[in-house]
């Protein structure tokens, strides 16, 4: 081939690229890839197995007396969790009273999955080994003990891609809350601090409230440590009130000091998750895998 | 080059930056473990072959990618095409080129991506719009070229295994 015909075929492939890079919707790139991801599994998922080992991760599930203390606050931090979702879920019943709609622990409606992958352009996406067989469909809600993971983009072949909260275009509507001691002493009560939060992915692990100006967020006394649980119509009704994750700053925006910047951090790492859970809107009837079943508790 | 061995090669990287894929994250930054072989394959064929391998490990980084399809495979071969230029310049088993390189080409793809990322939204008239995050695609782009010579070393030792070694009498001023 001469180098003037190269020269036109590599420009051509550049410009096609291009166009496509800019121009062809997400929703038909994603359903190609998630025919495609599982050439990637048969690598990428025996490397996800041995960092996690030489890291020295366990399998959910797994019991070692010597770290029971730890087993111990795990177990109070998932049940926290299910606190909150649970009366987050109560207020907005009260709200949707005349709604027929599922409701109670999301749990008993969704199915587990072992995540196999990563994204390997950077994004906040995880790969989990699943397949359409298995009822998923894009759009799905994904979940772990401590809260929302992300929702479903496409599910393929061998394999769905997930989309995580904090990945950068991720928009969900959300409530500041606290969880904080009843006045009689009896048990926590899930307070909600009065604002109306639009959480964005911002990449990198991190989510970001901007919608807000400082006097809201002093108003309602947002802090550090506080919760952002979810509070949007566009999710089912047993995941309003989950947890998305705990306000790690609160800051004025550099170029307009009249607005708010929160950054908000999951409660656990999502990138490091080796097992999710898909919510598929139907009672769980599968039995799930060995790796996710929690010990039988005594009596 | 040897093009089969130049693809397992890219299909090893790409499998194993999934199965990292958020292990290796520094302070929200992450590295992109295809660009440096990208930038190898690049700078040590000829110019036809650095060319068109760059734009086809972008392509299979695309595949895998959750960005925007097409999009490695354009600022790969964007990348490539100053590279190639390169060759004559560099001393093509340095650590440092490779560092250097890999800088360069990243911030090249990093450029691309910040302006899709700024006009996609438009273009497909989306009802919010995030701004696009230059810190943190500056330092992916730095952490990947420090681990760029990491990457290339035993890839210096597999030139021969990828077709990538000079023939005798090669003239570089040709290339």
């Amino acid at each position: 081939m001469t180098r003037f015909r190269f020269n036109h075929l590599f420009l051509s492939l550049l410009l096609v690229s291009a166009t496509c890079a800019f121009l062809v919707p997400r929703e038909p790139a994603d359903l190609l890839r998630a025919q495609v991801d599982a050439v990637f599994l048969p690598v990428a998922y025996p490397v996800r197995l041995v960092v996690a080992a030489v890291r020295g991760e366990r399998l959910v599930g797994e019991f070692d007396a010597d770290r029971a203390p730890a087993e111990a606050r795990e177990e109070i931090e998932r049940l926290r969790s299910q606190l909150v979702n649970a009366l987050g879920q109560i207020d907005e019943m009260r709200r949707r009273s005349a709604e027929r709609e599922l409701a109670g622990d999301a749990r008993k409606y969704s199915l587990p999955f072992r995540v196999a992958g990563g994204d390997p352009g950077g994004r906040d996406a995880l790969l989990v080994q699943a397949t359409a067989r298995d009822g998923l469909q894009a759009g799905m809600p994904v979940l772990n003990a401590k809260g929302v993971v992300g929702r479903v983009t496409a599910a393929g072949a061998m394999t769905a891609r997930i989309q995580l909260i904090t990945d950068r275009g991720f928009y969900v509507s959300g409530a500041f809350a606290r969880l904080q001691k009843r006045k009689d002493g009896q048990g926590e009560e899930l307070v909600r601090l009065g604002c109306s939060p639009l959480l964005e992915g911002m990449g990198g692990g991190r989510m970001g409230v901007t919608n807000l100006n400082i006097e809201q967020l002093e108003g309602a006394q947002v802090r550090p440590g506080d919760l952002l649980i979810l509070d949007d119509p566009d999710w089912p009704l047993m995941l309003q009130g989950a947890v998305l994750g705990e306000v790690e700053q609160v800051e004025r925006q550099a170029r307009h000091l009249q607005w708010a910047r929160v950054v908000v951090r999951p409660r656990v790492g999502l990138m490091q998750l080796r097992e999710v859970m898909v919510v598929v809107g139907k009672p769980a009837t599968a039995a799930p895998p060995v790796a996710s079943r929690q010990p039988r508790a005594k009596g | 080059m040897r093009w089969w061995t130049v693809f397992i090669l890219g299909y090893v990287t790409i499998c194993l930056q999934q199965g990292l894929a958020g292990h290796l994250d520094w302070r929200g930054f992450s590295p992109n473990l295809v660009l440096p072989v990208a930038v190898f394959v690049a700078i040590n064929a000829r110019r036809e072959e650095g060319l068109m391998g760059a734009a086809l490990l972008g392509a299979m980084q695309d595949l895998a990618s959750q960005e925007a399809l097409g999009l490695y495979t354009f600022s790969y071969g964007l990348a490539a095409l100053f590279m190639v230029r390169a060759q004559p310049a560099v001393y093509r088993d340095h650590p440092l080129t490779h560092l250097v390189m890999t800088l360069g080409a990243a911030l090249v793809c990093g450029v691309v991506l910040l302006f899709n990322q700024w006009a996609r939204p438009l273009l497909h008239g989306a009802a919010t719009h995030t701004r696009p995050a230059i810190l943190p695609v500056l330092g992916s782009a730095v952490y990947t070229a420090a681990l760029a010579p990491l990457i290339a070393w035993p890839l210096v030792r597999l030139k021969r295994s990828l077709g990538l070694t000079k023939p005798r009498g090669f003239s570089s001023a040709g290339a």
